[in-house]
């Protein structure tokens, strides 16, 4: 199986214990995972977790029924474990990665943390959609894609969150509701 | 999405698909925040013990596999439980009077005066003679095997589940046997040699004079005189006009052997504080315990002199006085043997190697060294 093939076909693939499907689902899903984990962890925590989280689905890709759904089953899969990530009090790694990060400015590094505090504070929806383009690098089709939504939708949660997010890195916020 | 997205979205072709006029804003969030990716990483590969399966997948969780293995373990420990109950049952059991069958044979071997065939086989009427330079292998019923010397002559005496006797007038005797102490058992000349689950090699002439010598385990020597235990790495005299000796390890200097030999002659009724007693005393070490203990045992007289405060320095970890052995000898002598570096008598089974068959040319070796080499 490669990279190219259609996702339900990877998943009854790896479904069947091909271990390069596995890997081509690992390849094309991890960056969304962990998207969606940095909206609640730390990133040494969110790369640790996003294994996890492969480990947890692999090993219950029986119980899934429809391969088309998988988008949306492993992303609530990874929804469980930073919740229950979150509910510990330190950082799974005990490490403030942020502040370890490799940004390389000190003002740029301020900036980055600042820009990732305001996108954790946005509702989930946008949170989640945001951190994929602007973190993860995926384009709007890309996420569509990859979580299920439909693209009018990821276009949507594109737009407001990024003006709830200009709104709230200039220091002020506007209300908007979650499509 | 309302008027207002929709003026927006020609601005938002870059925040969509990297398309259009590039937003400076979006673009300095993207080199910011990039840093914050997914490192791309290999997926981590599972445990081989949990490693998904096609079963495995489709079967549920890892709680299932590892229940799946215990109850995988237990089934095999409960197979191997009643093979082994099986092997044991069918070792034990031998059919009353049926012969022993000879397995190899390297020389001359006679049945009833006749020349043995290939598959010859000795039953409770025949009697088995060997010639000179030859080794005669023969399964002892189900729970071991004996081989003769040169020289040797053999009657099977008995043989039933439970109790199997042969009588070996004369020559050398290995006998190697894997079964419950008491089942085995060779008469010589003026005693019985019982096996206690053990390997022993046996030396003897006409007259019932002879070496016994044990490998593994416990042997018994009965005359009616006197009972001797033998233990593994000992050897013990005996005397087809007399009481058995006593044993000394195999390494045993010969200043010590001559005064137990000298002690024995007399049936212990030596000084117990006379040249014979102080002459072993002088020459024992730790490792002849076992030649003092049994001399206590057989002669208690002796306890009156060194040989006591000598037996209780040997092994310096049982509690020993005069006014307790006065006060129960046996208690003191059971105390004694417990300590001794030796296989405990009722966990026989420990020599289980001995169920397993033996090497010929170690055997014939063994049967072609000295006697009491």
């Amino acid at each position: 199986m490669s990279d190219a093939d259609p996702m339900p076909a990877l998943v009854e693939a790896a479904r069947q214990g091909d271990a390069g499907a596995m890997d081509a689902l690992y390849r094309r899903f991890a960056p969304v995972v962990h998207g969606v984990l940095l909206g609640h962890v730390q990133k040494a925590d969110a790369d640790d977790l996003t294994q996890d989280v492969f480990e947890t689905a692999i090993q219950r890709l029986g119980e899934l029924r429809e391969s088309a759904a998988f988008p949306g089953w492993i992303l609530s899969i990874a929804r469980r474990a930073a919740a229950d990530a979150r509910r510990k009090r330190t950082p799974l790694t005990g490490v403030d990665i942020e502040r370890a990060s490799s940004q390389s400015e000190h003002g740029d590094r301020l900036d980055a943390e600042r820009s990732l505090a305001a996108i954790r504070a946005l509702p989930e929806a946008y949170r989640d959609t945001l951190m994929l383009r602007l973190v993860e690098g995926l384009s709007g089709p890309e996420i569509a894609l990859r979580t299920g939504l439909t693209p009018g939708s990821v276009r949507v949660n594109l737009h407001r969150g990024m003006a709830l997010l200009r709104a709230a890195l200039a220091g002020t916020t506007k209300g908007a509701s979650v499509r | 999405m309302n008027g207002d997205e929709r003026m927006h979205d020609d601005g938002d072709d870059y925040l969509w698909d990297h398309s259009g006029q590039v937003d400076p804003q979006v673009a300095r969030l993207e080199r910011l925040l990039g840093a914050y990716a997914h490192p791309e990483t290999p997926r981590r590969q599972l445990v081989s013990s949990v490693a998904p399966s096609v079963t495995a997948l489709h079967r549920g969780n890892r709680r299932h596999l590892r229940w799946r293995a215990a109850f995988a373990a237990a089934a095999v420990l409960m197979l191997c439980a009643i093979g082994t109950r099986t092997w044991y049952q069918q070792r034990l059991h031998w059919e009353a009077g049926r012969p022993w069958q000879v397995v190899s044979q390297q020389g001359e071997v006679r049945i009833d005066g006749r020349n043995a065939g290939p598959s010859a086989t000795l039953d409770t009427t025949g009697i088995l003679e060997t010639g000179p330079a030859t080794v005669a292998r023969l399964r002892a019923a189900g729970i071991g095997e004996i081989a003769l010397g040169e020289g040797s002559r053999l009657r099977l005496v008995e043989t039933r589940s439970g109790r199997h006797r042969i009588e070996l007038q004369q020559g050398r005797l290995w006998a190697r046997v894997w079964a419950p102490p008491g089942q085995f058992g060779v008469g010589v000349p003026g005693a019985d040699v019982i096996d206690m689950g053990c390997e022993f090699l046996l030396d003897i002439d006409a007259h019932g004079n002879g070496i016994l010598t044990v490998r593994s385990g416990w042997v018994q020597v009965d005359n009616l005189r006197r009972e001797v235990l033998v233990p593994q790495g000992t050897r013990v005299r005996l005397n087809g006009g007399g009481a058995a000796g006593s044993p000394h390890a195999n390494d045993a200097s010969q200043a010590f052997i001559a005064a137990l030999e000298a002690i024995d002659g007399r049936d212990g009724m030596v000084n117990p504080a006379g040249a014979e007693v102080r002459a072993l005393i002088a020459a024992s070490r730790p490792q002849d315990a076992i030649s003092l203990l049994s001399l206590l045992q057989a002669y208690p007289r002796l306890a009156e002199g060194p040989m006591f405060e000598r037996m209780a320095h040997l092994l310096p970890g049982v509690p020993a006085s005069r006014a307790a052995w006065e006060a129960g000898r046996i208690e003191q002598l059971n105390a004694w043997w417990a300590a001794l570096p030796y296989p405990r008598l009722k966990r026989w089974w420990m020599q289980w190697p001995d169920a397993l068959p033996s090497r010929s040319e170690k055997i014939a070796a063994w049967l072609h060294s000295p006697p009491g080499g």
